[in-house]
């Protein structure tokens, strides 16, 4: 029955190939629907992993209160968070930066020593709170992220430099971490009150790590939230970042509408170009029925016609779409820097090919579901009347 | 050409047959069509049996109107009959599903229709292949069996044409070779000469004659030129939906 499918392509690719300006539209408008959903999957693709990167990594902490300001909250109020029942806790600052050398963004993390007690390598973070913070000839003491340091050629005992509100500061690395608290490889640690005071924010704190052994967590949680009165909101670490998901939620969701309108577009012009094709072909279909083509030989045929106008609209669109996604890098920062975070966005690759073919199998999806619609209603008597009355 | 003497009574509904011969090839009882329901229904044909042996050329003749096609719809599987019903190859059709009458119409039955017969993007070996490759046959068997029948109607050199580049007798020859590719066991042939000229029109009908004789096939032909039904094994008139044999 594949030859009889065959023949029905063979006869309706010939009908799609004599009018080459609806193959040509339904092919362009294919690419144009693929390109542009590509390109916003990788912008917001990118924004999204730049984000992510910014939520905690802290396996020992139950909760972490997050100042809902962006200049932070009083660093009294983690003294009424330690006063709860059964609770230990740690402080932590972020300051978003540069290194200076090589002006990449940098986040600058201030912990207090608690934190050493329950992050992934306590080891280090003690190495952290043992070098006295003044005694560091070379400037602050800072563990690095160990990829950011392999990326940046440097190691411990090397200094570098960060940008700070005072001018060039110098940073001493005292241990390398595989797991910098923060999910974002751009990272490095420094003690609470040297991050407070090289970067000028002195009584304010970003964030509460809280950690216990209570089993109603529910509880818990209400009774941290109380101790901030509100200037904090109590999330899990890992749902930390989720307050910039949320800034970005409303810029998501108009690219999406217009990925979607793009694809609403381009699936309309297939439609279309598909089915003005099917009208033509109308009398060749009903010959085929009356020859001996059954629905399912000729919706098969009608997907062999399809398939390789999904793979051309697939093959022009997704590199398209992927170089544009890139190329709008600047406005992909531009919606990082809302943030304040100093995480860098990758743009993803594997993600949005694969959200623009599946957006070319749906257009042309719907195309060939109206298409068997269409075969399906061709009467054989068609093919026989010869204009005299029924 | 062969000639058989199964003669049929219909109109009658009676279906006798006078000597032994094969199994009929199409049988139909008690058919009728109507179109719409109450008093806009419209009797387009009476209730009705025939049957049509292999070899036989059976010739419907009557005026335009007169219920010829639509007899020859509702033999041909083209149409279902409103009541009664019908048997090709010792199979009932008349309430078979789509798929399995498909593959009636691609095995069991060749067209030839009045104009129009050929699918136009499909070239004319792919036209005749048609039958053949629906009914599974592969396409390079298919294309070959396809230029020999081809040749055997003197369009060997015109495989490759497409069918708005030939001419209408050109066309209906090809439309034959088609109707008899799958070597099927019922042709039907509706006005074959009717958009041709005289010479064409003698051509395709010496063709027709010529196939019934060799094959198994029944043919049926429906026209309304009194001088085609010389030709046949048996002549049936309709008038006004009613079927009788003449």
């Amino acid at each position: 029955m594949l030859s009889g499918s065959a023949l029905v392509a063979v006869s309706l690719g010939r009908s799609l190939r004599r009018h080459r300006s609806r193959a040509i539209s339904a092919v362009l408008a294919g690419a144009l629907g693929v390109a542009l959903t590509t390109a916003i999957l990788v912008l917001t693709g990118a924004v999204t992993d730049a984000i992510r990167g910014a939520s905690l990594d802290v396996p020992g902490a139950q909760w972490v209160a997050a100042a809902r300001s962006s200049s932070g909250m009083s660093d009294s109020l983690t003294v009424r968070a330690a006063a709860v029942p059964g609770v230990h806790v740690a402080e932590l600052i972020r300051v978003s930066t540069r290194d200076a050398t090589s002006q990449d963004p940098l986040l600058v993390v201030g912990v207090t020593d608690a934190i050493a007690t329950f992050a992934a390598q306590p080891s280090a973070l003690s190495s952290l709170a043992a070098t006295a913070p003044d005694g560091a000839a070379d400037g602050m003491p800072i563990l690095a992220s160990r990829t950011w340091a392999a990326a940046h050629d440097v190691d411990v005992g090397d200094t570098i430099s960060l940008e700070a509100p005072g001018g060039v500061e110098p940073a001493h690395i005292v241990g390398l971490l595989d797991r910098p608290v923060v999910r974002s490889d751009n990272v490095v640690l420094a003690a609470f009150a040297d991050v407070a005071a090289v970067f000028d924010r002195p009584g304010v704190t970003d964030g509460v790590l809280v950690q216990s052994d209570r089993a109603d967590q529910a509880a818990l949680r209400e009774e941290i939230d109380a101790a901030f009165g509100g200037a904090a909101s109590v999330v899990r670490p890992q749902d930390s970042a989720s307050s910039y998901e949320r800034s970005f939620k409303s810029v998501r969701t108009i690219l999406s509408l217009f990925a979607f309108m793009s694809a609403l577009v381009a699936a309309s012009v297939v439609f279309f170009c598909w089915r003005v094709t099917l009208d033509d072909a109308r009398p060749s279909i009903s010959r085929l029925r009356l020859v001996g083509a059954h629905h399912g030989a000729l919706s098969a045929g009608a997907a062999m016609v399809l398939l390789p106008i999904v793979a051309l609209s697939t093959a022009i669109g997704t590199p398209i779409g992927l170089v544009l996604g890139a190329n709008l890098s600047g406005f992909t920062n531009d919606l990082v820097k809302l943030t304040q975070l100093a995480v860098e966005s990758h743009a993803p690759m594997r993600g949005p090919a694969l959200g623009g073919a599946l957006v070319a199998i749906a257009v042309f999806a719907i195309a060939l579901a109206s298409s068997v619609r269409t075969i399906t209603k061709i009467p054989v008597i068609d093919a026989v009347v010869t204009g005299r009355p029924q | 050409m062969t000639t058989q003497s199964v003669p049929t009574v219909s109109d009658a509904n009676e279906d006798v047959r006078i000597d032994s011969s094969p199994e009929p090839v199409v049988r139909a009882e008690e058919i009728c069509k109507t179109y719409g329901e109450g008093p806009l229904a419209y009797e387009a044909l009476a209730p009705c049996s025939i049957s049509l042996y292999p070899g036989e050329l059976v010739v419907i003749l009557g005026p335009s109107g007169s219920g010829k096609s639509t007899l020859l719809h509702l033999l041909s599987t083209i149409d279902v009959p409103t009541s009664g019903h019908v048997w090709l190859a010792q199979r009932r059709v008349d309430s078979m599903a789509e798929r399995d009458l498909a593959r009636v119409r691609a095995c069991e039955i060749g067209f030839v229709l009045q104009r129009d017969n050929l699918i136009p993007s499909l070239r004319l070996d792919e036209n005749v292949a048609a039958p053949l490759m629906l009914a599974g046959v592969s396409r390079r068997e298919a294309l070959v069996r396809a230029r020999e029948v081809l040749d055997s109607v003197g369009l060997g050199a015109k495989v490759a044409s497409f069918p708005g580049q030939v001419s209408g007798g050109e066309a209906q020859r090809a439309a034959i070779a088609r109707a008899c590719s799958a070597r099927p066991s019922l042709i039907v042939a509706d006005e074959p000469t009717g958009a041709l000229d005289r010479a064409n029109g003698a051509m395709v009908m010496d063709l027709l004659q010529q196939v019934t004789a060799d094959g198994s096939a029944a043919t049926l032909l429906v026209t309304h030129d009194q001088e085609y039904a010389t030709r046949a094994n048996r002549t049936f008139t309709i008038v006004d939906g009613h079927l009788r044999e003449t």
